[in-house]
């Protein structure tokens, strides 16, 4: 604040000249596209963007995709950008149907068939809102209906302008283009409940719930347009990802040295846990929900170690290698579309800090070391490594853990249990239901000598009617008294 | 590193939040510390948690809230080229070696050049010489590391954690020196946006203005 006063004597100097468009169309320039006007700039921009993605075809076809917006966006309908757009609208069929053929090739290969499911809940997005978004809408109605009035119009206009907006747009633009306008959001409304005068009443929990279902609202709404942008992306990375898995299958914890003991039937069992929960991450639709599986998959890992080593907790040391061991052993599906999912929309806050963040992080580190694996990093040599990934030979020590060959063993003795459990459990059903039946057939034995009894006991006779019925009868004397009006002293 | 430890809640009172990393050799006691510190336990048969690779720590200092994170990473040396996902965005690295063992120090320069390098000063380092209750077996001289934590700005610590020395003073300073980062850092920001603030007042005069023939106008365009 104290350099305020040398302001007041500073002059800088501009000729017209410099104010200009640099490639001298006639319109004014901006510093900050490089001396250029808008027209000239995005014309710039293109040029090299396009030079730099001439190899990769998927990136020129979005870069054709996000192109379209700019030719919206400037509402000059003119029968170059009509053509364009034309084009684009080609190209983007092209993808989408591309992306059907890949995700019915993938759909072969995917363990979950849980997620079919959505694609049958969702033919037309935009027209009629899917079960998961009105379930949503409902429960942040539920909640907003708890805060005042006026906090509630703000968060559900601010909501709704918001995901009009990237309804519009998001499929004419790239994924980072989608997170960076997700997290802006995020941002605005974070700093809008935590610091406007108008929220000042909120709780600490109000606001994070507020954050919260933000996340589970707009995610859940654009959920189909997102995943598909991320899908398509990250296509070729998800099979190379799955590719290198099946070729690693040979891979044993004792090459990765993490000490997960997965003869014991024990272990299997929470092997079986953490795959279940790896795989059930891609299901999920909210980035925090996807979290939520990871997290409870990596608390499994955990149990997992405390079961074979038993004793001291796990550090980062025993933890890496056995989700490493576990990530290879599900194969999870689209694992890298998942983490790109998860990295653009998911609230910032919770995968820099928190559990959730650490063990995201761990699993980044995971997915980058079973890509990035080599000979050296499993303690082999260059030629036997290339003969296992070959699949010409096998680990001397595959037979005798016969863990992966004795899959169906083991699955077997898995169903011989259950059966066994299920036959102990039919026993129990039939003699507790036998057990039943003889307490049915006493009591009705019972009540019936009862009866019998009482009937012997007090024989039935009819005695001739008395003509008068208001008289007082001696017989009734078991009956309660007659009802009488309550007398009430109003005085 | 201003936005992590963003401010929580509109009160006014903030809380920081901080991520700090464990770098190291595997065995050389990374884990063993930081329970130290934040159960204060040492023997295995006491330890109740199932995990000792992500811990949080809530503290004082200086009147203001600080919730720690710590995060351990795996020592092994195929793990290494997963540094940089595991220590981006961090406030504060750990870097523990064992006085007995030479190599866990080289290993420690390795990391701290590394961090230097990726992260420039913004991370606040601090080396922790483990297992001084194995004096006799020390190979590592306190000359050598102290001299070589002064080089490269760290603090360097003498610690055991099977003892009970020099934890809890470890991270009780780097806390502090986190904190006086992120002050820093808030400051500057506050100056930079008044500073911003000043550049708005900044007057433009359109040579052309004086003419008399034409209207001003904004250049903004």
């Amino acid at each position: 604040m104290s350099s305020n006063s040398a302001w007041t004597g500073a002059r800088l100097h501009i000729n017209e000249s410099e104010l200009m468009c640099r490639t001298g169309c006639g319109y004014y320039g901006n510093p900050a596209w490089d001396g250029h006007c808008s027209k000239c700039y995005k014309e710039m921009v293109q040029k090299t963007q396009q030079r730099k993605t001439v190899f990769d075809p998927t990136q020129k076809i979005r870069n054709k995709v996000s192109r379209s917006v700019s030719d919206v966006s400037e509402l000059t309908s003119t029968a170059t950008s009509m053509m364009s757009r034309k084009f684009d609208r080609f190209e983007e069929k092209r993808r989408q149907q591309l992306d059907k053929r890949t995700k019915a090739v993938k759909s072969i290969f995917r363990k979950s068939q849980s997620k079919d499911v959505n694609k049958v809940e969702h033919p037309k997005p935009n027209r009629q809102l899917s079960i998961e978004s009105q379930c949503v809408g409902q429960e942040f109605n539920d909640f907003l209906k708890t805060l005042s009035k006026d906090v509630q119009v703000r968060v559900s206009k601010q909501i709704n302008m918001f995901v009009d907006k990237m309804l519009r747009c998001v499929e004419f633009q790239s994924v980072d283009e989608s997170g960076e306008q997700v997290h802006d959001f995020y941002n605005t409304m974070n700093e809008m409940v935590s610091m406007q005068s108008a929220y000042h009443d909120l709780t600490q929990e109000q606001v994070d719930k507020i954050n919260e279902l933000t996340e589970r609202y707009v995610t859940t709404r654009l959920y189909k347009a997102l995943i598909s942008a991320v899908n398509a992306v990250n296509e070729e990375k998800d099979l190379a990802i799955q590719n290198r898995i099946r070729s690693l299958a040979w891979v044993s914890s004792q090459h990765l040295e993490c000490g997960v003991k997965d003869s014991c039937e024990e272990v299997r069992e929470t092997l079986d846990l953490v795959i279940t929960e790896l795989i059930e991450m891609n299901s999920r639709r909210v980035p925090s929900d996807k979290l939520k599986c990871l997290v409870s998959s990596s608390h499994h890992v955990l149990n997992l170690l405390k079961q074979s080593r038993g004793g001291s907790p796990a550090s980062a040391d025993d933890f890496l290698p056995a989700l490493i061991y576990c990530v290879l052993q599900a194969s999870p599906p689209l694992l890298h579309s998942n983490i790109a999912y998860i990295t653009n929309f998911a609230q910032q806050s919770s995968l820099q800090s928190g559990e959730a963040g650490y063990f995201f992080t761990n699993l980044c580190c995971a997915v980058a070391f079973i890509e990035k694996m080599t000979a050296e990093s499993l303690g082999l040599t260059a030629d036997e490594f290339e003969r296992y990934m070959s699949g010409v030979a096998l680990p001397p020590n595959a037979l005798d853990g016969g863990v992966w060959l004795c899959e169906g063993m083991r699955i077997m003795q898995q169903n011989l249990k259950t059966l066994d459990d299920l036959q102990s459990r039919m026993d129990r059903l039939l003699t507790e239901s036998d057990a039943l039946m003889k307490e049915m057939d006493d009591v009705q034995e019972n009540v019936s000598k009862e009866v019998a009894g009482v009937i012997e006991r007090t024989p039935l006779t009819i005695r001739p009617r008395k003509a008068d019925i208001d008289e007082e009868v001696p017989a009734s004397e078991l009956l309660p008294p007659p009802l009488t009006p309550q007398v009430c002293d109003l005085a | 590193m201003c936005a992590a430890a963003a401010a929580a809640g509109a009160g006014g009172t903030r809380s920081y939040n901080f991520k700090i990393v464990l770098l190291g050799e595997g065995c050389v006691g990374k884990t063993s510390l930081v329970l130290r510190y934040v159960e204060d336990k040492f023997n295995d048969r006491h330890i109740t948690t199932l995990q000792a690779s992500f811990l949080t720590k809530r503290i004082n200092l200086s009147g203001k809230r600080v919730n720690l994170a710590i995060w351990d990473t795996a020592g092994q040396e195929r793990f290494h080229a997963l540094g940089p996902i595991y220590y981006r965005e961090s406030h504060g690295a750990v870097l523990v070696y064992d006085i007995t063992d030479e190599d866990s120090f080289q290993k420690v320069k390795n990391w701290v050049r590394e961090l230097r390098r990726m992260l420039g000063n913004d991370i606040c380092l601090v080396i922790a010489g483990n297992k001084i209750d194995m004096e006799k077996e020390r190979h590592v001289s306190l000359e050598e590391a102290e001299a070589y934590a002064q080089e490269v700005g760290a603090f360097h610590f003498q610690t055991s954690a099977k003892q009970n020395k020099g934890v809890e003073e470890l991270f009780i300073e780097l806390t502090r020196r986190m904190l006086d980062n992120a002050v820093t850092n808030d400051q500057q920001r506050i100056n930079s946006l008044t500073r911003g603030g000043n550049t708005r007042n900044l007057q433009i005069i359109d040579d052309q203005a004086n003419l008399p023939s034409q209207k001003s106008s904004c250049c903004s365009a």
